[in-house]
């Protein structure tokens, strides 16, 4: 699993995919009642069909302990001002930790999982966002809260100088 | 649709389609709850095994007495009988009964032993009914059938004679004829006679010869289970020494007197069609709850199993 999140952190840093928003969410998980972490790029962020690398983390306090790498595909349907919405399709490899718990009889440690999901952004530099999922396969849903940035996140606005009022 | 707003409705088709699939998708608990085996109600197969109601077709009078063929004899007048309207009947007419004598046919015909909860010692079941036209006849009053029915060691003023007041699916025992109106004119004791226990009964429907086992102190058994959801199976208790048979109601089976021998069988069918029982005996001196484990087993295996009640 480190090996995949030292690729994850690396491919953010790259100087390469600065014209991206990267960020990080909290996760609830309605049906398994777990708080998880997520982070995620999006690239093409200015574009109606967005690609959108995701990693989430199930803690093992939960009931279910569990990480997911994967990615979305994006469609953003409404855009007014500083909203704006989307739907996505999530394909994602799912490797549930503690699946040997379960009462589930055809439990697996590996999985391939897809979820379906809508979202919503607010802003234009630092950009809090809320999304629904619905995992296909078990039957769950989910909900992220989380915060997106980008290169024009952390600059500061532009002062006019008085001399040319 | 003018260009501009092309994105906008595919993006709400396609938030509308979400929703449509997520708002009809049941979400599951699977992962952390009980992934436990699920069954059907078994009642279209005790129903399938349930004794066959007997018709006679009564077209002239006669000394009697009608015979079930479990040797129930019935003895009545056309003169006893009436319409819903209280008119006179009228020949032919139709007797029809239904005659319950063990465990196994009470258990499939799903006719527990009970009165307002407390269990009763039976002998046997029957029920009794006249029709003419397609209307349902009723005693006059007052007037009386006489019933026997067969025992091999019947006892002395033990047997009272009790009525089946239908509430629904469920059969309450009665003894009090005040239910439906009627006053008490014969001995509610049944005597006995060489074909076993005998009695003169005031309401047709149904019959049993009971005797109170218990009428407080009674015990509980409810039932849990880690590998099957338990909500369609239906639990029977069968008491040998009071011949007693209690049935489950919302997966507890009450009425249980302390001390007393109870066996356990439990029948359900799975979403093929296939066939599970659970049995086991066991004493019960207080509340007390068994875990289930639902295994297959064929019809004529359960057959066999109730008849060795």
């Amino acid at each position: 699993m480190g090996r995949y999140i030292l690729i994850f952190i690396l491919f953010f840093a790259t100087d390469l995919f600065a014209q991206t928003d990267v960020g990080f969410s909290g996760i609830y998980n309605f049906q398994t009642e777990s708080l998880g972490i997520g982070a995620r790029a999006i690239f093409r962020e200015k574009k109606q069909i967005q690609i959108s690398p995701q990693f989430s983390y199930f803690l093992p306090t939960n009931k279910i302990h569990e990480w997911t790498l994967g990615a979305s595909a994006q469609y953003k349907f409404f855009k007014r001002k500083k909203i704006q919405s989307y739907t996505l399709v999530h394909l994602g490899y799912n490797s549930w930790v503690n699946f040997e718990s379960s009462f589930m009889k055809d439990a697996m440690l590996n999985n391939w999982n897809a979820e379906l999901g809508v979202g919503v952004v607010f802003g234009k530099k630092m950009k809090p966002f809320v999304e629904w999922r619905y995992n296909t396969r078990h039957q769950e849903g989910m909900l992220h809260v989380g915060l997106l940035f980008n290169k024009n996140s952390f600059k500061g606005k532009k002062e006019k100088c008085a001399a040319y009022d | 649709m003018t260009k501009r707003n092309t994105p906008f409705f595919i993006g709400a088709s396609t938030l509308l389609v979400l929703a449509t699939t997520l708002f009809f998708s049941s979400c599951s608990r699977d992962r952390i709850e009980r992934d436990l085996n699920t069954y059907e109600s078994p009642n279209a197969y005790l129903d399938s095994k349930k004794q066959d109601e007997q018709v006679f077709v009564i077209d002239s009078s006669g000394e009697g007495p009608i015979i079930g063929n479990q040797g129930t004899a019935i003895w009545g007048s056309i003169d006893c009988l009436q319409l819903p309207g209280g008119g006179a009947v009228t020949y032919p007419f139709l007797v029809k009964l239904v005659e319950l004598y063990t465990p196994k046919d009470m258990i499939y015909y799903r006719m527990p032993t009970v009165s307002a909860g407390m269990p009763l010692e039976t002998a046997g079941e029957i029920r009794l009914r006249a029709e003419k036209d397609g209307q349902e006849l009723s005693l006059s009053q007052p007037c009386a059938f006489k019933v026997s029915m067969p025992n091999a060691t019947p006892q002395l003023n033990y047997m009272n004679v009790y009525y089946g007041n239908e509430n629904g699916d469920v059969v309450d025992w009665t003894t009090d004829l005040g239910v439906w109106g009627i006053t008490q004119t014969q001995n509610p004791v049944f005597d006995i006679d060489t074909i076993g226990y005998t009695a003169f009964i005031e309401k047709l429907g149904w019959i049993n010869a009971d005797r109170s086992v218990a009428t407080s102190g009674t015990y509980n058994v409810t039932f849990d289970s880690e590998e099957d959801d338990l909500t369609n199976v239906i639990f029977f208790a069968y008491l040998p020494d009071t011949k007693t048979v209690l049935q489950s109601n919302e997966g507890v089976i009450s009425g249980i007197p302390a001390g007393a021998s109870a066996k356990i069988v439990a029948i359900a069918v799975n979403a093929n069609g296939n066939l599970f029982h659970f049995n086991q005996e066991l004493t019960v001196n207080g509340n007390s709850t068994v875990m289930v484990i639902m295994t297959e087993i064929s019809d004529p295996d359960l057959t066999t199993l109730l008849d060795s009640l």
